[in-house]
C-alpha cells in the first residue's frame, strides 16, 4: 500500500506510469511479501509480466500466454477462480483484477494442491497475506482509474467553464462595439451640424437653425434611451429591488407614447385601453422602459409612416398589453432569440442598436412575474405583447408563471 | 471665383443631410450619393472637385471605390477619406488606396473649408509653374 500510495499524491501520472515507474520498489515489496508459494503478477494487455513476486518478469511471460488472463480479467474486472485441481500442473490462477485505464492485470497465482501436498495443513495461513496484498493492489488499482477520471472530468470542466468566459466576453466587447457606435452616431451629427450654426461666416435662417435644433433634440432623445437601456442592464444584472406601486397601465403607456411622440412623423398609432383603470402592481419607471424600447423597436423595423396599435386588456389574473406593427414581422426561427442579451436581427434586416432593448424588456416583465413575447399577425406585422399580473386578483397556484394571453381570432 | 463641387458618398442619412446644408450654406455645390454605386455613378458623370468618401459603406468599401477610381481615370480629382480610425495604419492604408486626404469623423465643415483652401493654393501654383 505504501509503495502504491506515495507516487499517487504527486498529481499528473499517465496511463500505467504509476505501477511501472515504481516498479523497483514495488517488485522487491512483492517479492518480500511472496508467502507459502503463492505469487502475484501484474500482467499488462499483452501478457508481459510486469511486475511480480518471483522477481524475474520477463522469463515469466510465456508461462501466462496459455492462461490467456487478461483475456479473462477483461471480460470481468475482478473476481476469483475456483477450479479443480488441474492435476499434473504446479501452478493455478486463483485470482484476478484488471484495471480498464492502465491496461494492467493483477494476477494471483497459488501451487496446485498436489504440488502443496506436503504443507497443505500451513495453507490456510499462507493464504492470508497474499489475499490481502491482493485486495491491497485491486484497490490500488481502482484508485488510479478514479484518479484518471477525475483528472479527466476535471480537465473537461476547466475547458467548458473557459470557453463559456470566452463567449461571454467576446459578447461584452460586441456589446461594447455597438454601444460605443450607437452613441458616437449621433454625437457627430450634432457636432457637426451645430459647430456649422456657430460659424459666424453664414447667415443662417431661423428655419435652418430650427431644423439644426430639432435634428439635435432627436440625437439627445436616441442617446438618451442607449443609455438608460445601459443603467436598466446594469440594474437588472446587479438585480437591485424593484420598487412595485399599484398603477394604471393606461397612465404608463400614455408616458411612454409622449416620450417618443417626436419620431412618430406621419405614422398613425392607434391605441385601444378600455376606460376603466387596468390596476397592475410594478415600477413605474421600469415598465415605462419596456413599452418605450417596445415602440423604438416597432419603429425601428416597420416602413416609416405605418401605423401602429396599442392596446390594453384586463383579462382577469392577468393584464395583456399589446403592440402591432405593419412591418415584415419577425423572420421564421428568429423568435426565441429575439429576447436574448445582445441579440441582433440578421445582417440584412439589422437597423442597428445595441441589442439590449428587448433583452431589458425581458428582464423586467420576469421580475414582474408577467410573460414577453412576439409572434406574426395573421394581417401580416410583428405583435409584440406582456402580461402582468392583474393587482388584486390571487393568482392560481398553476398559473404562478404568468399566463399566455389566448388569442381570440374569430374577428376578422 | 468658381464654386467647387463637392461630392459626399456617406450612408447615414442624417449626416449627409447636416453635410448638405452646413457646404451648401458656404457656397459649394454640394452633390450627394449614399452609396459605393451612386458615388461612382456621380463620380463619372459629374467630375466632382473634392470628393468626401465613407470608408464604412456597405457592400463595396472607400478603399475599394478609391482604387477603382485611380485604375480608370486619369483626371486626378481630390479624394477625401472619412472615416472612424486615424491610426498612422489607417492613414497609410487610405494613402496607398489613392486618398490625398485623411479626415477622422466627424467631418467638420471648417475641415472641409481648409482642404479646399489648399486644393485651391496647390493648383494655382501649378498654373503659376507653368
Amino acid at each position: 500500500m505504501i509503495a502504491l500510495a506515495l507516487p499517487l499524491g504527486k498529481g499528473s501520472f499517465s496511463r500505467g506510469y504509476l505501477l511501472v515507474s515504481c516498479s523497483d520498489a514495488f517488485s522487491n515489496w512483492l517479492e518480500r511479501s511472496s508467502v507459502g508459494g503463492t505469487a502475484i503478477y501484474i500482467v499488462d494487455f499483452a501478457g508481459d509480466v510486469v511486475v511480480s513476486t518471483d522477481g524475474n518478469p520477463g522469463a515469466s511471460g510465456e508461462r501466462f500466454r496459455d492462461y490467456k488472463p487478461h483475456l479473462l480479467a477483461q471480460r470481468r474486472a475482478i473476481g476469483a477462480i475456483r477450479t479443480p485441481d488441474p492435476g499434473g500442473k504446479e501452478e493455478a490462477l486463483v485470482g484476478y483484477a484488471y484495471a480498464r485505464r492502465s491496461m494492467l492485470s493483477v494476477l494471483v497465482v497459488q501451487p496446485t494442491a498436489s504440488a502443496l501436498a506436503a504443507t497443505n495443513r500451513l495453507m490456510l495461513l499462507t493464504w492470508l497475506p497474499p489475499l490481502f496484498l491482493f485486495f491491497v493492489v485491486v484497490g490500488a488499482s481502482w484508485k488510479l482509474e478514479d484518479l484518471y477520471r477525475r483528472q479527466e472530468e476535471i480537465g473537461d470542466e476547466l475547458q467548458s467553464q473557459n470557453s463559456h468566459l470566452l463567449s461571454a466576453s467576446r459578447a461584452k466587447s460586441d456589446v461594447l462595439a455597438n454601444v460605443s457606435h450607437e452613441l458616437r452616431t449621433p454625437l457627430a451629427t450634432m457636432q457637426v451640424s451645430i459647430s456649422g450654426i456657430v460659424d459666424t461666416d453664414v447667415n443662417w435662417a431661423p428655419e435652418q437653425v430650427r431644423d439644426v435644433l430639432r435634428s439635435a433634440l432627436e440625437d439627445i432623445e436616441h442617446l438618451e434611451i442607449h443609455v438608460r437601456n445601459l443603467l436598466e442592464m446594469s440594474r437588472i444584472e446587479g438585480s437591485s429591488l424593484i420598487k412595485k406601486q399599484p398603477y394604471d397601465l393606461t397612465d404608463i403607456a400614455g408616458a411612454a407614447l409622449e416620450q417618443l411622440k417626436p419620431r412618430f412623423g406621419e405614422r398613425e398609432v392607434s391605441v385601444d385601453f378600455p376606460s376603466q383603470a387596468l390596476m397592475v402592481e410594478c415600477d413605474v419607471r421600469q415598465i415605462e422602459t419596456v413599452i418605450a424600447n417596445l415602440l423604438e423597436n416597432a419603429l425601428k423595423y416597420s416602413p416609416p409612416g405605418s401605423p401602429l396599435y396599442l392596446s390594453g386588456e384586463n383579462r382577469g389574473d392577468y393584464t395583456l398589453f399589446t403592440l402591432r406593427d405593419e412591418g415584415p414581422g419577425v423572420a421564421r426561427g428568429t423568435e426565441q432569440f429575439l429576447f436574448d442579451k445582445f441579440y441582433r436581427a440578421p445582417p440584412e434586416a439589422d437597423k442597428g442598436g445595441t441589442g439590449l432593448g428587448l433583452a431589458i424588456c425581458k428582464g423586467i416583465i420576469k421580475a414582474h412575474h408577467g410573460e414577453i413575447d412576439v409572434r406574426n399577425y395573421r394581417t401580416g406585422g410583428a405583435e409584440f405583447w406582456f402580461t402582468l399580473p392583474t393587482l388584486g386578483r390571487r393568482r392560481k397556484s398553476q398559473d404562478r408563471h404568468g399566463a399566455r394571453p389566448v388569442w381570440q381570432e374569430a374577428e376578422s | 471665383v468658381t464654386q467647387e463641387r463637392i461630392l459626399i458618398v456617406e450612408d447615414d442619412p442624417k449626416m449627409r443631410h447636416h453635410l448638405d446644408v452646413q457646404l451648401s450654406a458656404r457656397g459649394y455645390t454640394v452633390v450627394l450619393a449614399d452609396s459605393a454605386e451612386v458615388g461612382m455613378q456621380a463620380l463619372e458623370e459629374l467630375t466632382p472637385d473634392l470628393v468626401l468618401l465613407d470608408i464604412g459603406l456597405p457592400e463595396i468599401d472607400g478603399y475599394e471605390v478609391a482604387r477603382r477610381l485611380r485604375r480608370s481615370t486619369r483626371r486626378h480629382v481630390r479624394l477625401v477619406a472619412v472615416t472612424g480610425y486615424g491610426a498612422d495604419s489607417d492613414r497609410r492604408h487610405s494613402r496607398e488606396a489613392g486618398f490625398d486626404e485623411h479626415v477622422v469623423k466627424p467631418v467638420m465643415p471648417e475641415t472641409v473649408a481648409g482642404i479646399i483652401e489648399r486644393a485651391r493654393q496647390a493648383s494655382r501654383e501649378a498654373s503659376y509653374s507653368t
